[in-house]
């Protein structure tokens, strides 16, 4: 098996488009052979869509697996004793959940790539890392969920990591100021999921009147934008209400799926969402899952040459977004940038099906 | 004594229930107290409302906008109710009514509530219909119209109640205590709900439990048709299936094909052409449904359930049943995903055919024939054979039961 950071080499937003659409061809080619030969479900999925394991698809050839299917089957291409971790996530819809299959070397391989992205934003040094969360979160370790796996992989680009939030949800000023006291003079690291930031940290201070006053630092969020739609808060005004109470730091929202962890899609300071060398996006007509023009809003397929131990590498999303450009975004990033509009709304069907009304 | 069969007894004494003193209940149109005496089947009372009925809706501005509305008052008018009462006449003409009937009507269709109350009525029963809770249009286009001509037949109104109450009022379990008969919609777990409440030793539970429907299409019937015929059968099958999403028990989820593998093919062909060119024109396509079939596609083929998927476009997806599967195990479609079986003769998937299956839609092919081999096969299900298009045509034969003779109690004599 290929090892994708040697295949994409260099820096994480440095192959122009022709360049890298052949090499991620040639590596999500390989990983689909691999996975048809040892994931017997996708090899079931790839013969019955009549597009069997060739040796070379174009970007837009490849077999799409919908994210559903890791809630409905265990999608694995290695043997259960080479599992070493089980990812859980449960996304919006509720009770089923996704269970993702980490061999020791997928999970290697994706904390490298997330380094490498990471880094290209805030330096290769770790710096003191402030998490707007509670550290329960990471307490049950044996079926970790996704949120807990963000914070851990999260925490290996900082040092002195501490938690702002008690475990009752309250923010800890005192205790934050404290910390941020011994660290002046340092360039912070924040890290949170994007509601619950918002809600426990930023409405709180801005409630309490407080602010953390930091001179200089890097918030990186991920997460829904749901609660925050509905409460009309768009992301740009997120934005400044975070930097006025939390101080002089630079916001960077990422998108990233539980199924393709380490190649995430970081927003640059053009408010883009980048895809770097290791990930590609594409947009699928809704009328007919077709490729879909630039600008077009459709759903959002995501390409990543992580997945190893589950065929996770070309997946179609039920988000909602629109491809913005290609290697020409003003932040100097090579690869598509593109936007994000949250989950598509569920089908409203009509019919006589079961629907008692329940006490 | 318990005090639930305390409460019971003191009922069965009274011949009129109080209906708007129950807990939760808001009564929308009809009586507030119900009669338990029974009426003979078809009275002349019922027939006339009825017709009236027909009249006053198809009259009525509102009314008039919803095809399932004007389907259901068209049912009502007085040719159809006639013809219904002559086939039944030397049958039924010594049948009473059971007395109090309960409809629970099924949450999202809208009209069924009136059908299952006009049958009641045709039987010789009084009615207390709980109406869906959600809102609905021709719900309160339908009761506006009752309403006021209720007021006309006293003998209607003492026989009519319709009322909504919240699931966690107790209502169900109350109206229960004095019911002689239960008309159950909804399917499954409706019917388990429904029946884990307790009822009076006589009552009589009429069920509608989850249904199974498919179509059965003759291949070279189907070829031959020129232009004109084919866009008929698809806008038939439109009717069936689209409208509804495919969830309605009759909406017709397996396409069986009966012929030579040759005309099969060219059947095919031509048959999911119209049926999309009909569905482009008349289909408002949400992007939910585009991934949910999708979604339903690759599950059905990392289980083996079908060899191969057709993804003629986003409005229409064709799966082929593996050859293990003889029909589609009750899988369900929404909103154009059709299971597909391509057999030499329909006999040949009778044998999977169990008491779940409801209705048999056709086109291409003669019905009498597919009606004599359910017969002849003894099959456990099927209790309708119907032209495609004519799926959702709510009728007093369904689900297997003659409704005007079940709601009621035949005086015997030797």
């Amino acid at each position: 098996m290929f090892d994708p950071v040697e295949l994409m080499g260099g820096a994480p937003y440095s192959l122009p488009a022709e360049e890298k659409r052949r090499r991620m061809e040639q590596g999500l080619s390989e990983l689909t052979q691999h996975h048809y030969h040892n994931c017997p479900e996708y090899a079931r999925l790839l013969d019955g869509l009549g597009t069997d394991a060739k040796s070379c698809y174009t970007l837009e050839e490849f077999p799409m697996l919908p994210v559903r299917l890791f809630k409905e089957f265990d999608l694995k291409s290695v043997s259960q004793d080479k599992v070493a971790k089980t990812l859980t996530s449960s996304g919006t819809s509720g009770q089923s959940v996704s269970r993702i299959f980490l061999s020791k070397e997928n999970t290697r391989v994706q904390s490298r790539v997330l380094a490498q992205i990471i880094a290209s934003y805030i330096g290769k040094a770790r710096l003191p890392l402030l998490i707007l969360d509670t550290e329960q979160v990471k307490r049950d370790r044996t079926m970790y969920s996704a949120r807990g796996a963000g914070i851990i992989g999260f925490s290996t680009f900082g040092r002195n990591v501490f938690f702002a939030l008690d475990a009752n949800m309250q923010l800890r000023v005192d205790e934050v100021k404290d910390w941020l006291r011994s660290h002046a003079g340092e360039p912070i690291l924040l890290f949170g999921y994007t509601y619950m930031l918002w809600q426990f940290v930023v409405r709180a201070l801005e409630e309490s009147d407080a602010t953390f006053g930091i001179d200089d630092g890097y918030l990186f969020h991920i997460g829904g934008w749901k609660k925050l739609r509905d409460q009309a808060v768009e992301p740009e005004e997120f934005n400044n209400r975070a930097q006025s109470v939390l101080g002089n730091i630079t916001v960077h929202n990422y998108y990233g799926m539980a199924e393709q962890l380490g190649s995430v899609f970081v927003e640059c300071e053009c408010g883009h969402m980048h895809c770097s060398n290791y990930s590609d996006v594409i947009i699928r007509r809704f009328e007919d899952l077709a490729v879909a023009d630039d600008g077009e809003r459709g759903f959002v397929e995501l390409l990543s040459l992580l997945p190893t131990s589950y065929p996770g590498h070309v997946i179609v999303t039920e988000d909602e977004g629109q491809i913005l450009g290609e290697d020409d975004c003003p932040c100097g990033r090579l690869g598509k940038y593109f936007k994000l509009h949250g989950r598509i709304k569920g089908a409203e069907v009509r019919g006589c099906s079961d629907t008692y009304e329940r006490k | 004594m318990s005090e639930s069969k305390e409460a019971m007894m003191a009922v069965s004494n009274k011949t009129t229930i109080d209906v708007a003193s129950l807990p939760g209940v808001v009564i929308l149109a009809g009586a507030s107290a119900v009669t338990r005496m029974p009426t003979e089947v078809f009275s002349k009372g019922a027939c006339s409302f009825l017709a009236e009925l027909s009249k006053a809706l198809l009259n009525d501005a509102k009314s008039k906008l919803w095809p399932d509305v004007v389907s259901f008052a068209y049912w009502c008018r007085r040719s159809n109710i006639d013809a219904e009462r002559r086939a039944r006449e030397s049958r039924l003409c010594n049948h009473l009514g059971r007395g109090i009937a309960f409809h629970i009507t099924p949450s999202n269709v809208p009209v069924n509530f009136a059908f299952s109350w006009a049958f009641s009525l045709l039987a010789g029963n009084s009615s207390v219909v709980r109406v869906p809770s959600r809102p609905f249009a021709q719900i309160d286009a339908i009761l506006n119209v009752v309403q006021p001509l209720l007021q006309e037949y006293p003998e209607v109104l003492c026989r009519s109640t319709f009322v909504r109450y919240p699931a966690s009022s107790g209502a169900t379990e109350l109206i229960s205590t004095f019911s002689d008969v239960r008309v159950i919609w909804g399917g499954d777990s409706t019917v388990a709900a429904v029946r884990s409440c307790p009822c009076m030793p006589r009552c009589v539970d009429v069920c509608f439990s989850d249904r199974y429907s498919i179509a059965v299409l003759g291949a070279r019937g189907i070829a031959q048709m020129n232009g004109e015929e084919l866009s008929k059968v698809a806008h038939a099958f439109y009717n069936d299936t689209y409208l509804m999403d495919q969830n309605a028990c009759s909406s017709p989820q397996t396409v069986v094909w009966q012929g030579d593998q040759e005309s099969i093919q060219e059947a095919r062909a031509v048959f999911w052409a119209a049926v999309r060119s009909e569905v482009h024109k008349r289909y408002e396509l949400q992007p939910a449904i585009v991934m949910d079939k999708y979604v339903q596609a690759c599950s059905d083929l990392i289980k083996n359930r079908v060899s191969g998927v057709e993804r003629h476009d986003g409005y229409l997806t064709t799966a082929e049943l593996s050859k293990a599967h003889a029909l589609s195990e009750l899988n369900r479609g929404t909103g154009g995903y059709f299971y597909e079986k391509s057999v030499g003769d329909f006999s040949e998937v009778l044998d999977a055919v169990d008491e779940r299956y409801q209705t048999i839609t056709f086109a291409g092919i003669d019905g009498e024939d597919l009606r004599r081999q359910v017969l002849r096969c003894r099959a456990r299900g099927i209790d309708r054979v119907v032209p495609l298009g004519q799926a959702m045509n709510l009728g007093l034969l369904w689900d297997g039961y003659d409704l005007v003779e079940t709601l009621s109690r035949k005086i015997a004599r030797v």
